[in-house]
């Protein structure tokens, strides 16, 4: 925690008077900013953010009230504690001090001990707050860390064994988040991808993640079909869930040889086909029940073939519902339209290229839920080892992985 | 968006145990808790039949639809049913992932709902 012999206090005041008195009963405890009027006091206030404010009210242009406002809007003094120092003895002053943001209010003439003891008192409550957030904001980091590390970011190694490109990016609307993916090199004619979001976000849906993302990667070597791999996933996630959290959950399964990717869906939206030279469509039609709910639930299974150039995009809702300041919603329809626009293009270029576009949509509103896309682009179709002498094509790579 | 919540309890006695919730606004993360707040208590009185009236209700996530599927499983445990009537297009779209959840109804209005609830009521006079 600061010390507060560290902490600045900003003092305010017209008064030449009124200034040294409380330079001489504070300097010795604090460093001190001294401003002779409201101007002054938010010009010193932004270059040099105090811990404490003493405020007189009446001074000729700005007056007091009105700095309040202005140092609670700025980012830098918006939770700085404010007091105020005034002749202004009514209720109604004191009132209206407290209503433009103040945290204490002493009238003058003051007694230099009060003055003191008051400081000291909200300069150690503000140091406690300020530890407090600290201490959660750095094991958010870590926190983030942990998540992020659960995610795949390298995927060269499992691109040249399946013939196939990836693009991902996943970006939480706060610290931490509930949006999942992961890819797993399930056996050698068999790749499996999936893509999912908790509900809510922050903390309490990270920690769902983590369940969910680490139980997938599971299933996903040992369960065959994605149908499967969902009612599995799902008996396990609402065996204890005394929160009721659920997922939404996307699982598909791609056989490079034959080009086939199976799907299955577990309540997330539609996933898009951008096929090579032709519009893009929906890839699932049916959503399905999110998981987590109720054990025993069984899904459902859409089957497709990936020709060479063929791409399935996964995102999460905070690609289609993010919101513009107008509170206008991206929506499915835009994303098929700028989907559009990436056919042909690498998979990375693609997510790149409509995480940008939802970016550019959403403006200068804020990001209202976490945003994850995978996109997964088949390459030239394999040739199956056992068709060929020896496996001549297939790299040792290939073999480690399938092995593993 | 704020949510305005009515809890109402039925009166008329072939409806006793019926709690029908109003929801005018958004149900989001910001919303959604204090939905549950007032929930819980209706949750844990005697209620057969909860019913929630979203003719107003403009917007839900997936925090909201986590209130549903909770209010379901409570009520599901107890032999209760969770209805839904007056759903609008937008919601009806999220409500796909919970709609097939065993303990779930969805009617177009009272009216449909009334006609169901009499019919099951019947049934249990018939096969007491």
């Amino acid at each position: 925690m600061k010390k507060l012999s560290d902490c600045r206090v900003l003092i305010v005041d017209d008064a030449k008077a009124n200034l040294d008195i409380l330079v001489e009963g504070l300097k010795a405890d604090h460093k001190l900013s001294l401003a002779l009027n409201g101007e002054m006091a938010l010009q010193v206030a932004a270059r040099n953010p105090p811990d404490l404010v003493l405020l007189d009210i009446v001074m000729p242009g700005l007056d007091g009230y009105e700095v309040c406002r202005r140092l609670r809007q700025m980012p830098e003094t918006a939770e700085v504690p404010i007091m105020f120092l005034s002749s202004l003895e009514e209720v109604q002053n004191k009132t209206r001090g407290f209503e433009a943001g103040a945290n204490d209010y002493l009238t003058k003439p003051f007694e230099m001990l009060e003055v003191k003891a008051r400081v000291r008192s909200l300069l150690k409550a503000k140091a406690y707050s300020d530890a407090a957030k600290e201490q959660i904001a750095s094991e958010l980091r870590v926190a983030r860390e942990i998540q992020m590390g659960m995610l795949p970011r390298e995927f060269t190694a499992v691109e040249q064994a399946y013939s196939v490109s990836f693009g991902a990016v996943l970006e939480p609307a706060r610290e931490v988040g509930g949006d999942l993916y992961g890819i797993c090199a399930a056996g050698p004619d068999r790749l499996v991808v999936f893509l999912g979001d908790v509900s809510g976000k922050g903390i309490p849906a990270s920690m769902f993640m983590v369940r969910a993302i680490s139980l997938a990667r599971l299933l996903a070597r040992e369960v065959a079909e994605p149908e499967r791999i969902l009612a599995r996933l799902n008996d396990e996630l609402a065996a204890d869930n005394p929160s009721g959290m659920f997922v939404t959950f996307l699982c598909g399964v791609f056989e490079p040889l034959s080009g086939r990717l199976t799907l299955a869906n577990a309540g997330h939206c539609r996933p898009v086909l951008l096929p090579a030279g032709e519009p893009p469509r929906w890839a699932v039609r049916n959503l399905g029940t999110a998981l987590g709910f109720e054990p025993g639930l069984a899904f459902e299974r859409t089957e497709l073939t990936l020709r060479e150039g063929d791409t399935l995009i996964l995102y999460t809702d905070g690609v289609s519902e993010a919101f513009n300041p107008q509170d206008e919603c991206y929506g499915t329809d835009r994303l098929l339209v700028d989907a559009a626009t990436f056919a042909g293009e690498p998979a990375p270029a693609i997510v790149a290229g409509l995480l940008q576009r939802v970016r550019a949509f959403a403006g200068t509103a804020p990001q209202s839920d976490d945003i994850a896309i995978l996109a997964l682009r088949a390459g030239r179709r394999m040739q199956d080892p056992s068709s060929r002498e020896a496996g001549e094509n297939i790299s040792p790579l290939t073999k480690r992985l399938a092995s593993a | 968006m704020p949510i305005e919540i009515q809890i109402q309890k039925s009166v008329s006695p072939q409806n006793a145990g019926t709690v029908t919730v109003k929801l005018n606004g958004s149900l989001d993360t910001v919303t959604a808790p204090e939905l549950e707040r007032q929930l819980a208590p209706v949750l844990g009185g005697p209620i057969r039949d909860l019913v929630f009236d979203l003719a107003q209700l403009k917007f839900i996530s997936s925090a909201g639809l986590r209130i549903f599927a909770s209010a379901r499983k409570l009520l599901k445990a107890k032999g209760g049913q969770t209805s839904f009537i007056h759903m609008q297009p937008q919601i009806e779209e999220v409500f796909e992932i919970i709609k097939a959840l065993p303990g779930i109804a969805i009617f177009k209005d009272v009216a449909e709902m009334d006609r169901y609830l009499a019919a099951r009521q019947r049934m249990h006079q018939d096969n007491p």
